[in-house]
């Protein structure tokens, strides 16, 4: 499943202030969600892509922060109807594929000149040009591992649960041929008749209330 | 008046330009020619090459396009074109590398040949009829692909129906696969027998990704320079320039790749004939260039062209490919000249002057044939150009 989230931006501070996780308390040092909203938010499904886009348009239009798209596939330009803006993401492959270079070549250089030292055909310990391969393939493979765990620990997956499963047209679909967006409750823009009423100008399938449990 | 207009009035101007660099350069050489008939030649060779890359180039990726596809290769499909069509202007302008070469070559030099006798099947390869032969071959074999691939650019304005795609596209692999042959020898012929005891079996491949380089780097500038004009095919024409950005990134990664897997093998191998020739080029200043080679044609360039902000920017991406260009020239001076310098760094005014002359005539050529294959462009705009109504 595609999972798109929209993150609050510290360009709002009022979003900040006002909505900054209520539904987080600690208690004796335990971090506990607590639902201070009745329910998680607002779900409209969708039958087509162009519909999700448009509706995810008009919501961000309004004002709207903590929204969310689910579609089966990647879907373009939903992100950026959304007002995604670019994530860290390359920054984090890029100091990945930093590290591994350095590493790959300093762990050569140890084992080949200080810590095992070989003549090899009268060349020099420290055979650079022999270690470029390495380094070069160190470079890609800890690039693409920052790349991959850090996407997990950007977006926050893998996740066990999530309220909006117990919307069973939601869990049935939207990994299928259904589209899904969803305004949560925490959004400081948020009403319970007014987001409704958004949601149903959007001429959206169906509008379900996402249940906490 | 259209938007078209000052874009072609620009082009225009800049023809008349590069024609008169163009023949003030080939006056300058030909006092050389009077001065130094040797440094003539192998100046010529050397001014030569640069324009042939991006000829070469041009004509691979326009068989690219033509076998994978893709938005960047429909914006910059007038421009390939257009630089392959020179291909004709190049051959010609080879005459004087073949009147000079027993100046440039040395297996064409009787005096050298007596005192480093070549073998038998040297000598075979490496005589002067089978040169010129070869050599003519080869520009047969690449204008025959480069008309055929052109040819209805300007007919169908850069756009191609489906049936004409597919006819093309096998043109294309066919054309793929004589390209590497052809280039491969040519590059053995006219750039590895410099040095007539030197051998790699990759140097064909440095120079033909070497061509791929030229070849991106050309059309990136170029659609920077002209990115409405060229990319109105396109919806979004800074994603055509981040396109064209990351395969001028691909393309000089593929370069730096194969010249270092060649050092590597040879520098791991330790043979007298193969050593010999990086020590010409790793003494007496030579170092200092493929130094300055290897920071500013791979590593900034690759580290820049990381970046969306400067691909997408037409006036960034201008300046990392114009740097390419540029350190595409120190590249190739440093892959022939140690051969004729030896071990100690050399320079000769005609060295600045046949580039410029020889580039001049061709740049004037290449607007040429590029005028009318933007022409058809101009009353196109965003998404409707994508898919446009058949020809009427």
């Amino acid at each position: 499943m595609h999972r798109l989230r929209r993150t609050v931006r510290q360009s709002r501070p009022d979003a900040i202030q006002e909505n900054f996780n209520p539904s987080i308390v600690r208690i004796q040092g335990f971090q506990a969600v607590v639902p201070l909203q009745p329910y998680f938010g607002l779900l409209a499904e969708f039958t087509e892509p162009e519909d999700l886009v448009a509706a995810a348009r008009t919501v961000h239009e309004q004002g709207y922060v903590r929204v969310e798209a689910y579609s089966p596939y990647p879907v373009e330009g939903l992100s950026e109807s959304l007002g995604f803006t670019r994530s860290r993401l390359p920054l984090l492959v890029l100091i990945g594929a930093f590290l591994g270079g350095i590493g790959g070549y300093c762990l050569q250089y140890w084992v080949a000149a200080v810590e095992y030292p070989l003549n090899i055909g009268g060349r020099p310990l420290n055979s650079w040009p022999a270690f470029i391969p390495i380094t070069f393939e160190c470079t890609i493979l800890v690039a693409a591992l920052f790349a991959v765990l850090g996407m997990l620990a950007l977006n926050g997956l893998p996740q066990p649960h999530h309220p909006l499963f117990n919307v069973p047209e939601f869990a049935n679909y939207a990994s299928t041929d259904r589209f899904f967006l969803v305004i949560r409750a925490d959004d400081p823009q948020f009403h319970e008749t007014r987001t409704r009423e958004l949601l149903e100008s959007l001429k959206p399938m169906a509008i379900y209330e996402v249940p906490w449990v | 008046m259209t938007r078209f207009e000052p874009v072609d009035h620009a082009l225009r101007r800049t023809s008349t330009v590069a024609l008169t660099v163009g023949v003030v350069g080939l006056a300058l050489a030909v006092i050389g020619w009077f001065i130094d008939r040797e440094t003539f030649y192998r100046a010529w060779l050397f001014g030569y090459l640069p324009w042939w890359q991006i000829a070469l180039g041009s004509l691979g990726l326009a068989m690219l396009y033509h076998l994978a596809g893709g938005q960047w290769g429909t914006a910059t499909r007038p421009i390939f074109d257009a630089a392959a069509r020179t291909l004709p202007l190049l051959a010609l302008l080879f005459v004087p590398v073949i009147l000079g070469l027993r100046s440039i070559y040395p297996w064409a030099d009787p005096a050298w040949v007596s005192a480093y006798p070549l073998n038998e099947s040297r000598r075979v390869y490496y005589n002067e009829p089978f040169f010129v032969g070869r050599t003519v071959a080869y520009f047969v074999i690449w204008i025959a692909f480069a008309m055929v691939l052109s040819w209805r650019t300007v007919s169908d304005r850069g756009r191609i129906n489906t049936a004409e795609h597919q006819r093309l596209s096998k043109v294309a692999a066919g054309g793929m696969v004589a390209l590497v042959l052809t280039v491969t020898y040519a590059a053995l012929d006219w750039l590895m027998s410099l040095d007539p005891f030197f051998k790699s079996t990759m140097f064909g491949g440095i120079i033909l990704a070497g061509a791929g380089v030229a070849g991106m780097a050309f059309s990136a500038l170029l659609a920077a320079t002209l990115p409405r004009q060229i990319t109105v095919v396109a919806e979004e024409p800074a994603w055509v320039l981040n396109d064209l950005g990351n395969l001028l990134l691909a393309f000089v990664m593929v370069w730096t790749y194969l010249m270092f897997g060649q050092f590597l093998i040879i520098w791991m191998g330790n043979l007298p004939d193969e050593v010999v020739w990086y020590q010409e080029r790793q003494s007496g200043g030579w170092e200092a260039l493929i130094v300055v080679v290897l920071l500013f044609h791979f590593a900034l360039p690759v580290f820049l062209l990381l970046f969306r902000d400067i691909k997408q920017a037409p006036r960034r991406l201008m300046i990392v490919a114009l740097l390419v260009l540029l350190m595409r020239l120190a590249g190739d001076y440093w892959t022939v000249a140690p051969s004729w310098y030896g071990p100690k760094f050399g320079l000769n005014w005609l060295y600045l002057v046949t580039p410029l002359g020889i580039g001049g005539l061709w740049l004037a050529e290449f607007i040429r044939n590029l005028r009318p294959r933007l022409e058809p462009f101009r009353n196109y705009a965003g998404a409707d150009a994508i898919e446009p109504p058949l020809q009427s």
